[in-house]
């Protein structure tokens, strides 16, 4: 059974994620528990079949736990230094990481911006995020063309090199002429389809908050409480 | 009825259109034409309300839906009776998802959910584009992404339909599409109002055809229209032909069927100019093409349905896409494919980089009579210090057409030369290809367009599989 | 004309917010080499500078700026870097479009200086690096670490660098946003497409 969460529920969870996981000692405390907190993006991950991503993160999860026993047991060194450092950042940044990254790869742009706009989300900031996904592939788009038509004048990465500027130049202003253009083009088509500010608006998909998004709500609770035991008790 | 009423429309001062008096009836099909800058898109801009609202223009006279004056209102509450379907399929999408942009008029005019879904359903079955809901629209070809844009125009069911050169980027499947949608919408009474350079596919469909030439237009009802008045119109304005044009007109040119999925190397290579020898490309294990083809001097057209594989084989022609295969050029093998081929792609505007056309030249060689000849033979010499974005879509096109000829390059593709392109463009286009035939270069087009083929001179390859 | 924003804009924000981040991430690789971390905002105001300064010719109203600011921010909030950004979008947006208002939206001087202060919005980020290495040591300490030790290791990567790194990405705006006058002159405006 694939795990259906509404998108308000992955928002909160990697915004926990990353506040509890990182600002408390959860991972000294209650290790067991940091454990399970921090494998819950990657079973998501894995029910949702991003196996790829969930074995990377599962690799590093490993790794950084390993690692950081590892180097404790050390003499000083700089270098022991900073790669102490390193591992404990990931340690506690990871699972937020991983269940941003679930958030980003799961949702789609139309049930994000319902969701969002359930929350009263204003059409200021809610227009603008639905484009910049829009955008987002068209600039890809856009720029592997650019590079290629470069290519094909002679304008190549080995001729540029020594101008960086003029290199930069060339990549950049036809793609940022290109974009611009686009944004009018959008304007005047979402213009002619009846879009305008802070109107009334129905939509075609659907959100709700589901028992499933609830069980998750509660275990994210359990990290908060975790995080305030942890901290002041 | 949507009506004109002396219509004038100037920018700065300057007259585009003057006295424009035009009616249009509800289940009829109006077609507007005529050479590129005439101000076509221009008209239908003043009518969906672009101009002035959102492009500067200066509008005089009347513009009348059911009696009322369109011209003080907004974008916003024409777009309650008017679509319009735009040139570029690709600029015109809000959403990512094809179901959510179907959707996205109706959203805004607060729709119940369950009557918007019943909507797409109807429409998308009728207009034929069903296969497309659900998909990602950045993954949907040309021809696909304009059948959702008019799917859309039917599912807002506004009175009024505006299309803006819809076909430009279209291969003949997707035109044919295009025009069952047409005929479905205009069943449904619909006023139709296309503004277009490719005629084939409007010849059975038009209930009026309005030509604008000098700043006015000329208007032929139905009741003229025969066999015979379609050839004169289009000699009279020099319009591209309402007649379709089939492959089997084809048949006393050098045409060669290729089977992209045939291994073995045929024998007639040994004189020809550019030999592509065991090209192979696979994606996601399948085999997209495992061939050998050459090409000889002189034009070389390639065909063949969408999808068929073309771009992919110009791409690794020209070494911007990897893949197995070698090129040989009069027998010697080239090493570095795009120091020998120029590429005029189908979207220029990607193409030009520096800031003025005499730069954009200065990239391409450093001799400046060279350049001058080049750009007077272009007729781009009075525009030498301009910025090339600042350019038409033609001029830019030539401004490139210019750097082939002064680049020592000796074979150059072209991907769809003539999408956008008018009569008179199309006919300079084939004057300059003819020059570079004369320089001895060898042009390899890619086109869907067989009026253009027609047209022209050149041994033409159908790719198949 | 309104002083609302008005569908144009807020499609424009949404493009220039998606380069801006583009441009963002595009400098943050630099910090794939560790050491190299402290001059990631850098590199990414020099990045982002000339995007920026096209963004200034089209921004005539109150608002564009700020959102721009805070949607970057909530994208790398949404990715999971943490909620931090927020705050500093909000300072550094504010800041920005006071600095764009007293120009009056049309002086390029002032979009420049307006521009070089808007791309620490994403500041924040580094903070939680900063907090949990503190925590980290608090909790070395109880374990029974002894102070020599950390504090050896924490003159690695001293808090101050913040600072610098902030002053840092000033720098590199600025740097980007001058670039970014040249290319407007020299393309934009020659090419008509300032409107």
């Amino acid at each position: 059974m694939t795990i259906k969460l509404d998108f308000r529920t992955k928002l909160f969870m990697t915004i926990v994620l990353s506040y509890v996981m990182v600002l408390g000692n959860i991972q000294v405390k209650y290790f067991l528990q940091a454990l399970i907190i921090s494998v819950i993006p990657i079973v998501l991950l894995i029910n949702t079949k991003h196996t790829r991503v969930a074995i990377i993160g599962m690799a590093t999860l490993v790794f950084v736990y390993g690692a950081d026993r590892f180097l404790m047991k050390l003499e000083y060194s700089p270098l022991v230094a900073i790669l102490l450092i390193l591992v404990m950042v990931v340690k506690k940044i990871l699972p937020a990481f991983l269940m941003g990254k679930y958030t980003i790869l799961t949702s789609n742009v139309g049930e994000s911006i319902y969701s969002l706009k359930k929350m009263k989300c204003p059409d200021e900031i809610a227009i603008p995020l639905t484009v910049m996904v829009r955008f987002f592939y068209a600039a890809r788009i856009d720029y592997s063309q650019i590079k290629k038509a470069m290519r094909l004048r002679g304008l190549t990465l080995k001729k540029l090199i020594k101008s960086p500027i003029l290199l930069f130049e060339y990549r950049l202003v036809p793609l940022l002429m290109c974009l611009s253009k686009t944004a009018d083009d959008l304007t005047v088509s979402a213009m002619t389809k009846g879009l305008a500010v802070n109107q009334k608006r129905t939509s075609i998909s659907e959100s709700r908050i589901g028992g499933i998004d609830c069980i998750f709500f509660v275990i994210m609770v359990w990290a908060i409480y975790l995080y305030i035991r942890g901290k002041y008790a | 009825m949507l009506s004109l009423q002396n219509l004038v429309l100037k920018f700065d001062g300057e007259s585009i259109l003057e006295n424009i008096n035009l009616n249009f009836k509800p289940g009829e099909v109006t077609v507007i034409t005529g050479h590129s800058g005439t101000g076509k898109s221009s008209l239908l801009k003043v009518i969906n309300g672009i101009i002035p609202e959102y492009d500067c223009g200066d509008v005089k006279g009347d513009v009348l839906y059911k009696d009322k004056s369109l011209l003080g209102m907004s974008i916003l509450e024409r777009s309650k009776f008017i679509s319009t379907v735009f040139q570029n399929p690709k600029t015109q999408f809000y959403c990512i998802n094809s179901t959510d942009e179907l959707a996205f008029q109706l959203e805004n005019r607060c729709i119940e959910r369950n009557l918007i879904l019943d909507k797409i359903h109807y429409y998308s079955d009728v207009l034929d584009s069903k296969d497309l809901l659900d998909k990602n629209i950045f993954e949907l070809s040309g021809g696909e992404k304009q059948l959702i844009a008019i799917t859309a125009s039917g599912i807002s069911e506004n009175e009024i339909i505006l299309l803006d050169e819809p076909s430009s980027s279209l291969d003949y499947e997707s035109i044919k599409n295009l025009k069952r949608a047409i005929i479905e919408l205009k069943k449904r009474n619909k006023i139709i109002i296309l503004v277009e350079h490719r005629l084939f596919y409007l010849k059975d469909i038009v209930d009026k055809l309005c030509v604008i030439e000098n700043k006015t237009f000329k208007e032929y009802t139905k009741e003229y229209f025969s066999d015979d008045f379609f050839e004169r119109v289009s000699e009279k304005h020099n319009l591209r032909n309402f007649n379709e044009i089939f492959k089997s007109d084809f048949l006393n040119r050098q045409y060669e069927k290729v089977d992209m999925l045939q291994k073995n190397t045929p024998s007639n290579f040994a004189n020809r100019s550019i030999t592509c020898l065991h090209f192979k490309k696979t994606y996601d294990k399948n085999t997209i093409f495992d061939f050998s083809v050459s090409f000889n001097n002189g034009i070389n057209f390639i065909i063949g349905q969408n999808g068929v594989g073309k771009s992919t084989f110009i791409n690794l022609l020209m070494g911007t896409m990897k893949g197995k295969g070698e090129v040989f050029y009069k027998g010697e093998k080239l090493k570095k494919r795009y120091e020998n081929i120029f590429a005029v792609m189908q979207d220029v505007n990607y193409q030009l980089f520096t800031e003025s056309v005499w730069q954009e030249l200065g990239t391409v060689t450093k001799q400046d009579d060279l350049k001058n000849e080049a750009l007077r033979k272009v007729h781009l010499f009075n525009k030498k210090e301009m910025h090339p974005s600042s350019l038409s879509g033609g001029e830019k096109q030539r401004l490139l057409l210019a750097m082939s000829m002064v680049s020592q390059k000796p074979i150059i593709v072209f991907d769809e030369p003539t999408s956008g392109l008018c009569k008179m463009q199309m006919d300079i286009l084939i004057g300059f290809l003819n020059q570079m035939v004369e320089q001895g270069k060898t042009i390899i087009i890619i086109t869907h367009d067989f009026e253009f083929i027609k047209q022209c001179d050149g041994a033409i390859y159908e790719f198949t599989k | 004309m309104s002083k609302r924003l008005e569908v144009k804009d807020l499609i424009n924000i949404g493009l220039f917010s998606v380069l801006g981040f583009v441009f963002m991430m595009i400098g943050s690789f630099l910090a794939m080499v560790p050491v190299l971390m402290p001059f990631v905002p850098l590199a990414q105001g020099i990045l982002v500078g000339p995007v920026n300064m096209l963004y200034s010719t089209k921004i005539k109203k109150r608002g564009m700026v700020f959102i721009q600011s805070l949607l970057i921010a909530l994208v790398y909030v949404a990715m999971g870097h943490g909620p931090w950004a927020l705050l500093t979008a909000v300072i550094a947006g504010v800041i920005a479009e006071v600095i764009l208002k007293s120009g009056g939206y049309t002086d390029v001087n002032k979009a420049r200086l307006a521009f070089s202060i808007a791309p620490l919005c994403t500041i924040g980020n580094w903070l939680p690096i900063f907090i949990s290495r503190n925590e980290y040591v608090k909790q070395m300490l109880e374990q029974g670490y002894n102070q020599e030790f950390i504090d050896k290791m924490l003159s690695v990567m001293p808090n101050w660098i913040i600072v610098v790194m902030a002053i840092g990405g000033i720098i590199g705006a600025y740097i980007g946003c001058s670039i970014g006058m040249a290319f407007l002159k020299k393309h934009f405006k020659k090419a008509g497409m300032e409107k």
